[in-house]
């Protein structure tokens, strides 16, 4: 019975990978439409649709052609130049059949989880190696723009670690000690990879049910979160790595938001002055005293209206199993919550939900509302710019009791795709609602925070200040594009709002 | 109906690793908690014996001779 989440977690977080590329996707996309042909439980849902039967899914042309119409205006090259953490590898749905396998088959063994990525036992982990060789340059200082020689692609596997990193073994050799810093990680990620791909039983993708009214939840960190919630006990170290890289999203939202938040004011407790103002709203409309109400007509009671969460520039958290994001309801019992998923990719890695819904009357943005995820969840998903949608005044008027912002990892600061932020950020500022964004490593969050400094210098308030997540992912991720660059899914987190002029006089009268 | 297991237990109800990692932030203050609570009871306890051990009984008058059986006690046996 268990076995449908399950597979569903496991085959979000195959896909999990951090920054990836156009390239990679245009190839997943093709991959998807041979591979999933080969999915029972895939096709089931292909056939419940009404766009289309097996044999336009597995014509790839099919499928890109299927997306464009209802998608964002900006074209799709432009959108994927982001940098992100997004699935990439679309094509793995789950561990068993891209190898003939039936899910629940053994694979590998617990004791037999390295390999290296070059020779891996599982193809899907063979391709990636041959786009790690593809993309990825050398990082030897010869390489670098002051050596003596040209760019090169990475060639040699290191032996320790199997992922492929220098191009050639005279310069793994040489720049060892750089190597050697982080080749430990590599090989857990190395071995994770595997362990995803094994077949093995995944007990720690069942999750808890509803929490007892009476239960509080302990949020210093993980451990005791996972213990006062009432999960299955997760013993293993590999087995919470693979749990926390996807409940990191709701829960850290959920550790900010919640009245028994780890942030507090108190000195090294990150939260400002400002930021207690802005959670304490919040918090008012997230844990609403008992009404009293019941099933009756004599126990009707006005509710208050959900609280909006807006995903902005959603990607890998938008194709979250719904079991995850349901542990953000279960935090919070007595509100209801509407998760809005906002971004040009955030439909992405849910092709079985093509084609969006048509942009109506009564459906301006084509919205794919999925309704009682739980009985007190709502997500909306929207392809499309937040700010195309601002400037409509669609979600207007904006209240700091029950509206939030979350951005994970949006890579503000990134030159690729700060860009993109340039005209949103003023926007956000506007709504004087809580803004609170994830950095994948230290040093993306400070490009982040630095951006917005230099961008709005003397507009916002800082709420929470940047520093580590308790809830991070426990798992590292590898950048297929450059392995050096090793990186935890909301690794680091910080928060920030429009800056509110009560005091300032409007018009200084003689 | 057997009562459901924890799984935070095994079955010789040992503390898994899971849960020793959950209580490991409250290690030191469960234990510092726990030896000054032995340790006032302890306390209490020994005081409670100190304070009865000072009493010698030199208040009670031992009679030098055994008390004779009264007339009442006499009548009884026959």
């Amino acid at each position: 019975m268990a076995l449908a989440p399950e597979l569903a977690a496991r085959s979000a977080l195959s896909r999990i990978c951090v920054r990836c590329s156009v390239s990679l996707r245009r190839q997943a996309r093709v991959r998807n439409g041979f591979l999933q042909s080969s999915q029972q439980q895939q096709q089931q849902q292909q056939q419940r649709r009404t766009f289309a039967g097996k044999s336009s899914r597995i014509e790839p042309a099919d499928i890109s052609r299927a997306s464009p119409p209802q998608v964002a205006p900006k074209p799709q090259s432009h959108v994927a130049k982001r940098f992100s953490s997004d699935f990439s590898k679309t094509a793995f749905s789950s561990s068993g059949p891209s190898f003939g396998t039936q899910p629940g088959q053994r694979v590998l063994e617990a004791d037999n989880l390295f390999h290296s990525f070059t020779n891996s036992p599982i193809p899907e982990i063979r391709r990636r190696a041959a786009f790690i060789r593809q993309h990825a340059s050398c990082p030897h200082p010869h390489h670098q723009p002051g050596g003596d020689m040209a760019p090169a692609h990475v060639d040699f596997e290191c032996p320790d670690c199997g992922i492929p990193v220098y191009c050639s073994e005279e310069h793994w050799a040489d720049d060892y000690e750089a190597h050697l810093q982080i080749c430990d990680t590599l090989r857990q990620i190395n071995e994770d990879d595997h362990d995803l791909r094994s077949g093995r039983l995944f007990p720690e993708f069942e999750y808890a049910g509803p929490q007892m009214e009476e239960a509080l939840i302990n949020m210093t960190n993980w451990d005791t979160f996972l213990y006062t919630r009432n999960f299955n006990a997760i013993n293993d170290d590999r087995s919470m790595r693979q749990a926390t890289r996807l409940l990191t999203y709701p829960v850290t939202i959920g550790s900010i938001l919640h009245e028994l938040s780890p942030y507090s004011l108190k000195a090294g407790g990150r939260l400002t002055a400002e930021g207690i103002k802005s959670f304490s709203a919040l918090r008012y409309t997230l844990h609403p005293p008992k009404t009293g109400g019941g099933m009756d007509v004599k126990g009707l009671r006005v509710e208050a209206p959900p609280v909006r969460l807006f995903i902005l520039g959603a990607r890998a958290e938008s194709s979250l199993p719904r079991n995850a994001w349901i542990q953000l309801a279960h935090l919070f019992p007595r509100a209801r919550i509407h998760l809005i998923f906002i971004g040009p990719e955030s439909m992405m890695n849910r092709d079985d939900e093509f084609p969006l819904p048509p942009r109506t009357p009564s459906n301006p943005w084509g919205a794919i509302v999925e309704d009682r995820v739980w009985h007190s969840m709502k997500i909306s998903t929207i392809v499309d710019y937040y700010h195309t949608i601002h400037k409509t005044g669609y979600f207007w008027p904006y209240d700091p009791y029950f509206d939030c912002f979350v951005m994970f990892h949006p890579g503000l600061g990134h030159p690729a795709s700060s860009h993109e932020w340039e005209e949103t950020l003023p926007m956000l500022l506007e709504t004087k609602a809580p803004i609170i964004v994830t950095g994948y490593t230290q040093e993306d969050m400070e490009r982040d925070i630095n951006w917005v400094h230099k961008t709005a210098a003397g507009e916002f308030d800082v709420l929470l200040e940047p520093g580590e997540n308790r809830f991070r992912s426990l798992r590292w991720d590898l950048n297929d594009m450059d392995p050096q660059d090793i990186s935890a899914g909301n690794w680091g987190v910080w928060a920030f709002r429009g800056k509110r002029y009560e005091t300032t006089r409007k018009n200084s009268e003689p | 109906m057997a009562l459901p297991r924890s799984t935070y237990y095994d079955a010789r109800n040992r503390q898994t690793p899971a849960l020793i990692r959950a209580r490991r932030p409250y290690l030191v203050k469960n234990a510092v908690t726990g030896l000054a609570i032995t340790g006032f009871a302890v306390a209490i306890y020994a005081y409670t014996i100190h304070a009865i051990g000072q009493d010698d009984f030199e208040d009670v008058k031992v009679p030098d001779v055994p008390a004779k059986p009264s007339a009442f006690t006499e009548t009884v046996k026959k």
